[in-house]
């Protein structure tokens, strides 16, 4: 019974993915002509075309036939990327920050794997247009608080409904690793900021104590309800199976070095598939992470380091991290300024990070580590329409993105702040 | 490169306090395990073959700073380089004023006299202190002059310091001598605290605020008269110079009024934190009523709305690049502000109200090109020269021009380019910032190497 | 005569503190033979006679002769010194806030009664309460003087020096008021609440002073027709403050807060007199041409001084934290002779610690550089110049009040024992509380008591890790048990040699193996001082407190 009412939304976005979409129809082509193209995952392609159909790619190359009845894009002196994926947001879950009727973000308790962000994304919310117009047209959102803040969801920035904006629904499981240092973290111990080392090493003991006994159970409950029927369900474990299944990914939030390995360590045990989120300490356990082949997504980069930590800690740490052959992500770990994901990666590129992993950090990568790399992340023949026109390097602020493409969909460049700018430059002057 | 790390190297190493620098020596230039190594003055330095972003009279390509006593002497392309001079090799590199935050809360004891509402006697500069790591790595992201803020507790806060960050000196000496004395005045929502589940402290509306400055300047006029009187009857009475005559009892003196007496003769600038159009306004119509200008609106979200109104007034503004959605007054925020208000005449800076951001404000400003389509020197200007003038210090700092104070910082590219950092940050031709002497993660992975576990000890 | 008093003397000396009705036996008139005397300001006497009479030094020197009246003490083999100040005291406060104004209960207050910290005219002299313990433990470690004042807050009141007297009684107060005390502490509750405030505040306050003084004066020579001042108890109490007449003893430690105190000094014209001044050495030009400083020898923690936080600018070696921290508590510890050397003037002070840790720590200024003669003068001599009884007190000469304490072994080694003090001329046995510990030279003498329990503070680099270790022991060996945040574990090893102290303890983190941390330090009284190495973790400081019983 549950497990069928999370396949809906998932038919649903399918069928939108195949092709049945709105009035509109996509029918018809559009193209973008004599365009640098940037697939990402094969070289660049100088004064190339890329026709996008039915909301997917449908070809690309130097020498492409054009449909006699394509809307005809001329990109000469632009370039053409994928769709950005932030690998971290809420968006959705926020509007005004200090406003907490539209707040979202955190649930009460700490275990509530069963909770569905999907459900409470506003497909209408502000801070969506003006996201997707800077080049970011995918993104994972999620809540936080507790231990286990529950399953995010993979989303593109356009849709009616939650539904239709899914691209994997349940696309991970967040899990907070407990940890012990000052800003404790959450759930019911987060106004304790002056306790001592001791109460907190003590805390943080008993909740990893307990997170590994809710896994545990968790992983009992799928065998025995895979055996045998009629039982009683629970929520909480029934939304855990294919995640204690290694199925779907475990998005385990962790940045300090204790609980990166404290992490590695819970998934072996548990046998999870696991994707590590934050890392700022993440340099101290780069071998570790490449050898086993965990992704981490990193971010935001918008943060200082310790006192005696080195200035440039966070901003170096990914170049560590990919250096050492780690897949890596960034998220800006924000809703208002999601659009500003490629600058984290670009202060990441001052300080080590290779330009193009940086670029496929943003855009191939995450495809991957939420299993949608046949779909997105890159342009190829066959893979959504999701890409951006732009003048330049997406990575560099002074690049202006001149066309977004979410599943073959021209997104109007009219958001909120589009708008108000607008209307405030048309102000007339006083004599 | 080698003949900039010997050279840039062997600066360092050479940690004797200079008996000519115009700071005073105070202290020995090494105090062991509590002491920083004091750079050595910039009495001859020059910066060779770099690509020279001025702020003030456009790009000159592969050109020399000469530096002498601290100050630019000399910026072209053909300039003379004397003997003995230390030389940094520019070559690939670019160099840009020193950058200027026009509002900080860093080094800083304390940001907020939060009891009372009105607290002009209140002084910045009382409670500062240099040591704060945060200031280290703000040098690290080219930032060099601060203008240090009170909190926006109050409507009328306190008196602000504007320091360079002339780390591991006295504090004293991280004054900027001669900046023109600020204070902070607050509008909105922090000021009523709405976020308090019942304020009690007057006022609690907006126009409640308007009360509170009327109120406070019409003392300061009282205040001011009060004092007129007395100056008159002292200078008669020491004219008169009768036997027995009793001299004139000055009125109390009270160091509230006596700032607001100052920005009313226009000796003090008035920063004022705004974020909606309406308030912006009426601080406009105060500061009229009351004769006087307010020299930058802060954040000033929404004053894009009113651009043409601060132009008039003659009023900066210093704003975030792309911050908004966080509050209520934060609602109506967009990016193009800055870029917008520029367009229409106002002198904008951007600002980080952020040890963090105070790092970065290079890729900050960048974002004015972005959203607006400000030009590329407009942008730059808004982290340099437009915050020297706001701050009123244009003529010391703010662009690389023959007299003013070698306040520079070194990119390793373009500052608006993606992967640019800064390399080398000086202040009055010393070398604040070396980043090829300075602990980055690099190095310390480097001396962690061979060890057997990683401890976080290790990361200390 | 004399050989009667001889064989008395004995009794004399065991009998410990004296009750009250024989204090006139014990009052003199004395005369000390065949000591050693140190006179701070005339040299020392290798072998001299002291005579005191009704309370004063009648005459001292190499060739005194003995009043036939006299008792007389033969203290061959005692070294004899003025008596130490201590000028950071709250001995005797109420702690809760006293009431302010000099009336009876019925008089109308003529000002609102300020709160705690923010009364200038709050004179301790009438509050004070001390006990018969406080005054034996301050002799025990030679202290003769205290100056009280309360330690809270931007004014906080006028301070009294206070004999050691057992006679507890006000009549017996040296001097008050002896100095405006100030600091930077916030009030709670009202303005000032931030440091912002609190200077703002002070200043204000200071030039209302100044006013007040100014206008009172002139009602007062013309009061006919004159609209009468409002009375302020606590600006009336400034006025002599702000006219340089009254000194301020102003509480600041670190650089920045001496450069702050000595800016307001300098604005009003204070006499300001820097109290603590721990950071000294960094501030050396803000302190020249002050009043003599007070410094204190209640080192702070070495992260918690200003440059502390410049390693996150330096490269730094791997276990930096405790190789730094140690370099940095001798820059601490040297701050006295950093002082001497610039030519700073200075007394020594408490802080905040107890009589006898003082005196451990003013002998690691010593070791840290400060000629011993100059630390004795700061004990002594310095002191009473801050605290305006220089005429009275602080040296051994003739017509001064003869504070003294007799020791065995020079007073400012470690090997000294106060045996006997003199305050107002009155003779006080020591009873010694504790085992001395030997000479540090490693081992050798009487094991120190290292039985109790105590509380374990280690600085790891996960933070501070506090423990609980409960001691038994017997003879040179000892053992117990250590209770953390990781569990009880058994100690092991434990071992004591003269004042080295070693022992070890095992512990298991989780998920991890478990490691073995030794721990190795010095003990002192009730405090213990020394290192902790966990294996390949490296190597931690830590300190130890020994809890009451």
């Amino acid at each position: 019974m549950i497990q069928r009412m999370w396949q809906a939304p998932v038919i649903a976005a399918l069928a939108i993915l195949a092709g049945g979409s709105e009035a509109d129809g996509q029918a018809r082509a559009v193209v973008i002509r004599n365009a640098t193209l940037v697939p990402v995952t094969a070289p660049r392609i100088e004064r190339g075309t890329i026709i996008l159909r039915n909301g997917r790619i449908e070809a690309l190359g130097m020498n492409v036939a054009v449909p006699s009845d394509a809307t005809i894009v001329d990109g000469t002196g632009l370039f053409v990327y994928p769709g950005l994926i932030d690998a971290g947001t809420n968006l959705g879950l926020t509007e005004i920050g200090s406003v907490p009727g539209g707040e979202d973000t955190r649930e009460i308790g700490d275990f509530n794997p069963q909770n569905v962000v999907l459900t409470a994304v506003n497909p209408h919310s502000e801070l969506i247009p003006v996201t997707r117009v800077d080049g970011v047209t995918t993104a994972i959102t999620s809540a936080e608080g507790g231990l286990v803040s529950g399953a995010a969801a993979l989303i593109d920035l356009v849709g009616w409904t939650p539904a239709e904006m899914a691209v994997v629904p349940r696309a991970a499981m967040v899990v907070n690793f407990p940890s012990a240092g000052p800003q404790g973290f959450g759930g019911f111990g987060g106004g304790g900021q002056q306790r001592s080392a001791a109460d907190r090493r003590e805390a943080m003991n008993r909740q990893v104590r307990q997170l590994y006994q809710f896994f545990e159970d968790a992983r009992a409950y799928a065998d025995v309800h895979a055996r045998t029927t009629g039982l009683k369900a629970d929520h909480k474990f029934e939304a855990l199976i294919p995640f204690v299944r290694g199925e779907l990914p475990v998005i385990v939030d962790a940045a300090s070095a204790d609980q990166i390995r404290g992490a590695i360590a819970f998934a072996d045990s548990l046998k999870l598939k696991i994707i590590i989120r934050g890392a700022r300490d993440g340099w101290q356990v780069a071998d570790t992470l490449a050898a086993r082949k965990i992704p981490v997504i990193v971010g935001p980069l918008t943060q200082a380091p310790g006192n005696d930590e080195p200035y440039d800690l966070v901003y170096a740490n990914p170049g560590v991290l990919a250096g050492a052959g780690v897949q890596l992500a960034f998220q800006s770990s924000d809703a208002s300024n999601s659009r500003t994901l490629p600058y984290h990666a670009a202060l990441a590129t001052a300080y080590g990070l290779n330009p193009d992993e940086a670029l496929r950090a943003v855009t191939i990568n995450p495809a991957r580590m939420f299993g949608v790399a046949d779909k997105y992340g890159s342009l190829e023949v066959g893979k959504v329409a999701n890409v951006f026109v732009a003048t330049g390097d997406p990575l560099d602020v002074r690049t202006h993105v001149r066309h977004v493409y979410i599943r073959g969909e021209s997104i109007p460049f009219t958001d909120r702040h589009t708008m108000l700018y607008e209307k405030f430059r048309a102000r007339p002057k006083k004599p | 490169m080698r003949v900039f790390l010997q050279t840039t190297l062997a600066a360092f190493a050479s940690i004797s306090v200079a008996a000519q620098a115009p700071t005073p020596p105070a202290q020995p230039a090494n105090t062991g395990p509590l002491g920083l190594p004091i750079p050595p003055a910039g009495t001859l330095v020059a910066i060779t073959n770099a690509t020279i972003l001025t702020a003030s009279h456009g790009t000159i390509e592969r050109g020399t700073i000469l530096i002498r006593d601290g100050k630019i002497a000399a910026v072209g392309a053909d300039v003379q380089i004397p003997p003995g001079a230390k030389i940094i090799d520019g070559n690939g590199k670019y160099v840009t004023p020193g950058i200027i935050d026009a509002h900080s809360h860093s080094a800083a004891e304390a940001i907020n006299e939060g009891t009372e509402s009105i607290t002009a006697q209140v002084r910045i500069e009382d409670v500062l202190r240099q040591d704060g790591t945060s200031l280290y790595r703000q040098l690290a992201g080219g930032t060099t002059t601060l203008n240090i803020l009170h909190g926006s507790a109050n409507t009328i806060g306190g008196q602000n310091a504007v320091v360079k960050l002339r780390y591991g000196l006295p504090v004293d000496s991280m004054l900027f001598a001669g900046a023109p004395p600020g204070i902070k005045f607050a509008l909105g929502e922090n000021v009523r605290q709405t976020t308090r589940p019942s304020p009690t402290r007057y006022p609690r509306t907006r126009m409640g605020v308007e009360d509170v400055l009327r109120d406070a300047f019409t003392r300061a006029r009282e205040y001011q008269a009060e004092w007129k009187k007395y100056d008159v009857a002292k200078a008669a009475f020491d004219k008169a110079k009768q036997r027995g005559a009793v001299a004139p009892i000055p009125p109390n003196r009270d160091l509230q009024l006596d700032a607001l007496v100052e920005v009313l003769e226009g000796k003090r600038l008035v920063h004022c934190h705004s974020y909606r159009a309406d308030e912006i306004l009426m601080m406009l119509r105060v500061a009229k009523d009351f004769g006087f200008r307010v020299a930058t609106f802060q954040h000033v979200l929404e004053g894009y709305k009113v651009a043409d109104e601060l132009a008039a007034a003659g009023s900066g503004g210093s704003t975030f690049a792309d911050n908004w959605a966080y509050k209520l007054e934060a609602w109506d925020a967009i990016p193009h502000n800055a870029a917008l208000m520029a367009e229409r005449g106002v002198v904008v800076s951007i600002n980080s109200d952020s040890d963090e951001r105070a790092r970065r404000l290079y890729q900050e400003a960048a974002k004015a090109m972005k959203y607006g389509g400000a030009s590329e020197e407009t942008a730059l200007r808004m982290i340099t020269l437009n915050a020297a003038m706001q701050l009123g210090i244009d003529k010391r700092v703010g662009s690389i021009d023959v007299g003013k104070d070698a306040d520079l910082a070194i990119f390793n590219g373009h500052p608006f380019a993606p992967a640019s950092r800064v390399e080398m940050t000086l202040i009055d031709g010393r070398v604040f910032f070396d980043r090829a002497t300075a602990p980055t993660l690099e190095w310390l992975i480097q001396r962690m190497k061979g060890r057997p576990r990683v401890t976080s000890e290790d990361a200390q | 005569m004399n050989r009667v008093l001889r064989g008395l003397a004995p009794l004399i000396l065991v009998a410990g503190v004296v009750p009250f009705p024989y204090a006139q036996a014990q009052s003199g008139p004395w005369a000390l033979t065949n000591a050693k005397i140190e006179t701070v300001t005339r040299g020392t006497i290798d072998k001299g006679t002291i005579v005191i009479r009704n309370g004063l030094i009648e005459a001292v020197g190499a060739t005194v002769t003995v009043p036939t009246d006299a008792r007389v003490l033969d203290l061959a083999g005692r070294v004899v010194s003025p008596g130490f100040f201590d000028l950071t005291s709250s001995l005797g406060l109420p702690t809760a806030p006293a009431p302010t104004g000099g009336g009876g209960g019925g008089q109308q207050q003529a000002a609102p009664a300020g709160p705690v910290g923010m009364e200038p005219g709050r004179e301790v002299a009438s509050e004070l309460r001390i006990t018969e313990n406080d005054v034996r433990n301050a002799r025990a470690a030679g202290i003769t003087s205290v100056l009280v004042a309360p330690n809270r807050g931007p004014f906080r009141g006028l301070s009294a020096l206070v004999p050691m007297r057992d006679d507890t009684a006000s009549r017996w107060i040296v001097r008050s008021p002896v100095a405006l005390h100030m600091g930077f502490q916030t009030v709670p509750g009202r303005y000032p609440g931030s440091l912002l405030g609190v200077i703002a505040y002070e200043r204000q306050q200071l030039y209302d002073a100044q006013r007040y003084g100014i206008v009172a004066d002139r009602y007062r020579a013309n009061p006919r027709g004159a609209e009468r001042p409002a009375y302020d108890m606590h600006l009336s109490a400034l006025v002599p403050v702000v006219r340089g007449e009254v000194p301020v003893f102003f509480a600041a430690d670190n650089e920045n807060e001496i450069r702050r105190a000595m800016n307001i000094g300098h604005e009003f014209k204070l006499k300001v007199s820097v109290v603590g001044a721990t950071e000294g050495f960094r501030a050396v030009d803000a302190l020249k041409g002050s009043r003599v400083a007070v410094v204190s020898v209640d080192f702070p923690e070495p992260s918690a001084t200003t440059g502390w936080q410049y390693r996150g600018s330096q490269r730094v070696e791997a276990n930096d934290s405790s190789t730094r921290a140690t370099a940095a508590k001798k820059v601490l510890e040297g701050n006295a002779a950093a002082l001497n050397a610039a030519g700073i003037r200075f007394a020594l002070t408490s802080g905040t610690l107890r009589p006898d840790a003082f005196v451990t720590n003013v002998r690691k200024t010593i070791a840290g550089g400060l000629p011993r003669n100059v630390a004795l003068e700061a004990l002594t001599i310095r002191a009473a110049e801050a605290a305006g009884v220089d005429a009275q007190l602080g040296s051994i000469e003739p017509g001064k009040i003869a504070n003294l304490v007799v020791t065995q072994g020079d007073v400012l080694t470690d090997s000294a024992r106060v045996r006997a003090v003199f305050v107002d001329g009155i003779r006080y046995d020591v009873v010694p509380t504790q085992t001395r510990p030997a000479a540090a030279s490693g081992g050798g003498g009487a094991a120190a008591q290292v039985g109790g329990a105590w509380t374990v503070t280690t600085q790891s680099p996960q933070g501070t890790v506090q423990s609980t270790m409960t001691i038994t022991q017997s003879g040179d060996s000892f053992e117990g048990t250590s209770v953390s945040e990781f569990g009880t574990t058994q100690i092991t090893d434990g071992a004591i040699n003269g004042r080295n102290i070693s022992w070890s303890i095992s512990i298991t983190p989780p998920g991890a193996p478990a490691i073995t941390v030794k721990y190795e330090g010095q003990l002192e009284g009730d405090r213990m001082t020394g290192r902790a190495t966990a294996g390949e973790f490296g190597t931690f400081p830590f300190t130890a407190q020994r809890r009451p019983q």
